[in-house]
């Protein structure tokens, strides 16, 4: 019996919360914000026709997708390409079982390695679901994300070890995500460590505004450039699963932050309604910041994207040294 | 419910993405959700507006990942095929046995490890 609530409760975390369903949601309405703070920003109205101020737009628009002829060249394969969109938004569903509103969840001492075993499997998902259409654009598209990869996510990982290095020292369990957001009070109760966390933050929006392929780094999809990169190939419900997936990409970094980098719900609780609108407002001004500089900024080239990267890295490795050191 | 070890943890992790894959690549494959499917010549590639086959132009995907087993395990899957396909059942239920307890033992061995 017990096995069974065991089994009905990890398919309902999965599936439904903080699993699929939510995800699909909330990433979806996360994608009308952000269309409607581009299009304030560049003088336009933005979705305004579906639903209330459009919110349903994305909704119509992923529908639309999902139901649109599409053209699958001979050599490649959807299924192939389900399994690796799959495989994307799994391991994104699988971070957010990290975050304590998730009520099956990762704890454990170094957990903090298996988070970024999930956060390497998103580009990998990308590129290979790429590969599979026979494409010169698509080609170079991925090798872009490859070496991009190679910046970005070192650093996205230090950003995220400095804070929980700096809980670490005041905790029973070493490394772990859960323990670094239940513990924020620690990051507060130094000043160092506020500077070292806040370094981290910085060098995290970084490493997500290029890890999200947003501009100034949207340099593996570049269109205009190389048509759409990675993305070239992809139509119909391949298009709706890949807009599917960078959405639900940009909710989970963007959640991640608010709740290592920001506290989440602190001062208040998860359970109270001050700390979810907390964790909301925490999470729109993320989003707002990541749209603004995607906005206001022109596309790197891959050598001045990969030059500028030795800065955030340096600076995350420094803060990590400092805060294991302090 | 807390879960402690990060081998256990990193094994549940990729259960997520595997479950989540399946269920997805169901979705891709399930024809209700293509509406509209592209007849006739749309399937064939142009290029400069003549018709240029893909055979020319690329390489199977398939072919793409699955020769990567092919020629590291070539002598391997040869050597069981030589074995297994002589046209008596005894061989090759003798070979299916042995696979099964290779694969029983590796599980617990495995489970005892945990």
């Amino acid at each position: 019996m017990i096995a069974v609530q065991v089994i009905l409760e990890f398919l309902t975390t999965i599936f439904i919360f903080p699993g699929f369903l939510f995800t699909l949601v909330a990433s979806l309405l996360n994608q009308w914000y952000v269309r409607k703070v581009v299009a304030k920003m560049q003088n336009r109205v933005g979705p305004r026709f579906a639903g209330p101020f459009g919110i349903l737009q994305p909704f119509y628009d992923f529908y639309k997708l999902m139901r649109k002829e599409e053209i699958t060249p001979n050599y490649g394969n959807a299924r192939l390409f389900g399994l690796f969109m799959g495989i994307g938004i799994g391991s994104n569903i699988a971070i957010l079982m990290f975050f304590p509103i998730s009520p099956f969840r990762f704890h454990g001492p170094f957990d903090i390695v298996v988070f970024a075993y999930l956060g390497l499997w998103t580009t990998i998902a990308i590129a290979l679901a790429s590969l599979i259409f026979p494409n010169i654009f698509s080609s170079i598209g991925v090798s872009r994300l490859i070496s991009l990869m190679l910046v970005y996510e070192p650093t996205w990982i230090l950003s995220v070890l400095t804070p929980s290095a700096i809980v670490s020292k005041y905790s029973s369990i070493p490394f772990s995500i859960l323990e670094t957001i239940t513990n924020f009070s620690v990051i507060l109760s130094n000043p160092l460590y506020l500077v070292l966390t806040a370094i981290s933050f910085i060098t995290a929006v970084a490493s997500l505004q290029c890890r999200l392929g947003l501009q100034p780094f949207d340099i593996f999809e570049a269109d205009t450039e190389i048509i759409a990169g990675a993305f070239t190939e992809f139509s119909g419900n391949k298009m709706a699963l890949s807009t599917l997936l960078h959405d639900i990409e940009t909710f989970t970094g963007a959640t991640l932050l608010v709740f290592i980098f920001l506290g989440g719900p602190f001062p208040f609780f998860l359970n109270t309604a001050e700390g979810v609108l907390l964790i909301i407002l925490k999470f729109l001004a993320v989003i707002f910041l990541l749209t603004v500089i995607r906005a206001s900024s022109a596309r790197y080239r891959l050598d001045q994207a990969i030059g500028f990267f030795k800065y955030p890295l340096l600076l995350a490795l420094a803060a990590l040294i400092v805060a294991s050191i302090v | 419910m807390d879960l402690t070890s990060t081998l256990f943890q990193t094994l549940v992790a990729s259960g997520v993405m595997f479950i989540i894959s399946i269920a997805i690549m169901l979705i891709v494959s399930f024809p209700g959700v293509k509406s509209d499917q592209p007849a006739g010549d749309k399937n064939e590639p142009y290029l400069g507006g003549e018709k240029q086959p893909f055979s020319e132009e690329s390489i199977d995907s398939n072919n793409l990942f699955l020769s990567i087993v092919n020629q590291s395990l070539r002598k391997v899957y040869v050597n069981i095929i030589d074995r297994l396909n002589t046209y008596s059942m005894g061989e090759w239920m003798f070979g299916m046995s042995l696979w099964l307890t290779f694969l029983i033992v590796f599980l617990l061995t495995v489970v005892v490890i945990l």
